[in-house]
């Protein structure tokens, strides 16, 4: 019995001190955008979101309301529109949209900031505290995560 | 009151144990949630340490001593006859299951801070954390407390020892900070002053053709016009954004998107030789900012203006 009991121990133990070397990063990585025309082009007045965060529909209704996209015209040549949709919808990924509501005609765009996830993760940062810390909006990935746009989220 | 170390070393080490594994408890609950992550990834590992700790001091002590842990044991008639008997039986389940659920949290947030899915699993586990504590402090209270000792010291020692803990990772978090700090500050890179170069001129050219086919009296574009322009409040509606909102009054300067925080490169082209370059990024943005800050198109003389004012800066 105190045999069994010392291996258990000893076994958690070893289980610890294989697992925990002292210094990790938190670290959350998400695939950035790479292709240089959606970059170019989205990451013009916003950092060019990475396509994992909206779901293909979602990304659709975005690519065709550019004359209106949130209240600004971002609107494109059709060639350049087609081409981001096709990079955009080939590269949606596990964030996804639960949560994210408006994909159909008729409704109000689609923001990957109301995805369940996005909303837990940055349940904190409330318009208020964005407004005390300068930060104009919770879209600016950058402005907390300074690796966003190489694809790192780490909790810094 | 006992001096710490006064008495059994075992007992001692026992209690250091105890404050060491309160401090980094109540660190890593508080700072789960919060920006300063550095010092939730200290507490939690400081604190699955001492779990593990306690297990091999546990093995090392070959169920002798004050650090041996007790089988539980099934209650009989005995154990619930007195004060003595039933400690004897209630303190090894409380010692067992407040070491299975500390590893548990501990352990899972280990593996969360190398395996980000492991995340959600750890925030349920540690969550039970706060109801162990309850659960222990009133077993303890209850059974254990007698009044005389002075709840008061005791607590009084407990404080201290977190408020110690605390403000030594205070300090090196603002070491840390420190360092970041500078680091960032040393890694700002200097605007590389290239000239401007032949492909402005192609699309002057472009433009005064432009503007020449639009009214054939047109004979040059006038700088003072363009900074009229740029300068310009919104007319559409004066709480719209105009050239200089996102961009600054000086188009010289790096600008940011007001609605998003985007940094946007200098206008002027002195400050960026790409401005004025592509016929087609320029008119890109004459279609969309002429009609929200204007209310309307440019007119081609206006957008040859505007570009011999970026030209000009």
């Amino acid at each position: 019995m105190k045999l069994l009991r010392e291996t258990v121990m000893l076994g958690a133990l070893s289980a610890t001190l294989a697992g925990a070397p002292l210094v990790a990063q938190g670290e959350e990585r998400i695939m950035p955008v790479t292709d240089p025309l959606t970059l170019k082009e989205c990451g013009e007045c916003h950092m060019a979101f990475p396509p994992s965060l909206l779901s293909a529909s979602s990304w659709r209704s975005v690519m065709a309301n550019l004359d209106d996209h949130y209240g600004d015209n971002a609107s494109l040549p059709e060639k350049e529109t087609a081409a981001i949709t096709a990079y955009l919808v080939a590269n949606t990924g596990r964030w996804g949209s639960p949560g994210v509501s408006g994909s159909s005609a008729g409704q109000p765009l689609p923001r990957f900031t109301e995805s369940q996830r996005f909303a837990h993760e940055h349940r904190r940062f409330t318009p208020d505290r964005l407004a005390r810390e300068g930060i104009k909006s919770i879209v600016d990935c950058v402005a907390c995560h300074r690796g966003a746009e190489q694809g790192y989220y780490d909790d810094d | 009151m006992k001096r710490p170390f006064s008495g059994n070393w075992k007992v001692a080490l026992w209690r250091l144990w105890h404050g060491g594994i309160v401090g980094s408890g109540v660190v890593a609950y508080l700072t789960a949630d919060e920006d300063f992550f550095f010092m939730h990834q200290f507490s939690g590992y400081l604190f699955s340490g001492l779990v593990a700790a306690r297990l091999v001091a546990a093995v090392l002590a070959r169920g002798k001593g004050p650090l041996a842990l007790r089988r539980p044991a099934k209650p009989d008639a005995e154990a619930l006859s007195g004060r003595g008997p039933l400690i004897r039986l209630v303190m090894p389940w409380m010692a067992a299951i407040m070491l299975l659920g500390f590893a548990l949290a501990g352990y899972s947030g280990i593996a969360a801070d190398w395996f980000k899915p492991m995340e959600g699993l750890h925030e349920s586990l540690a969550e039970a954390a706060p109801w162990l504590v309850a659960g222990h402090l009133a077993l303890v209270l209850g059974l254990l407390w007698r009044p005389r000792k002075g709840l008061g010291a005791l607590l009084g020692a407990g404080l201290s020892r977190l408020g110690r803990s605390a403000s030594v990772l205070g300090r090196r978090m603002g070491v840390a900070l420190g360092a970041v700090a500078l680091a960032s500050g040393l890694g700002l890179a200097l605007p590389d002053p290239a000239a401007a170069g032949s492909a402005q001129d192609a699309v002057m050219a472009d433009l005064l053709a432009r503007a020449q086919a639009a009214d054939p009296a047109v004979t040059a574009f006038d700088p003072a016009r363009g900074e009229a322009l740029y300068l310009s409040r919104n007319t559409v509606d004066a709480t719209k954004p105009s050239c200089s909102s996102c961009h600054t009054p000086d188009p010289r300067n790096q600008g940011e998107h007001v609605k998003t925080g985007r940094a946007i490169d200098p206008m002027a082209v002195s400050a960026n030789p790409d401005r004025v370059s592509d016929l087609g990024q320029l008119d890109k943005r004459f279609s969309r900012d002429c009609p929200a800050v204007l209310g309307r198109d440019c007119t081609a003389t206006e957008q040859g203006d505007f570009a011999a004012f970026l030209l000009s800066r």
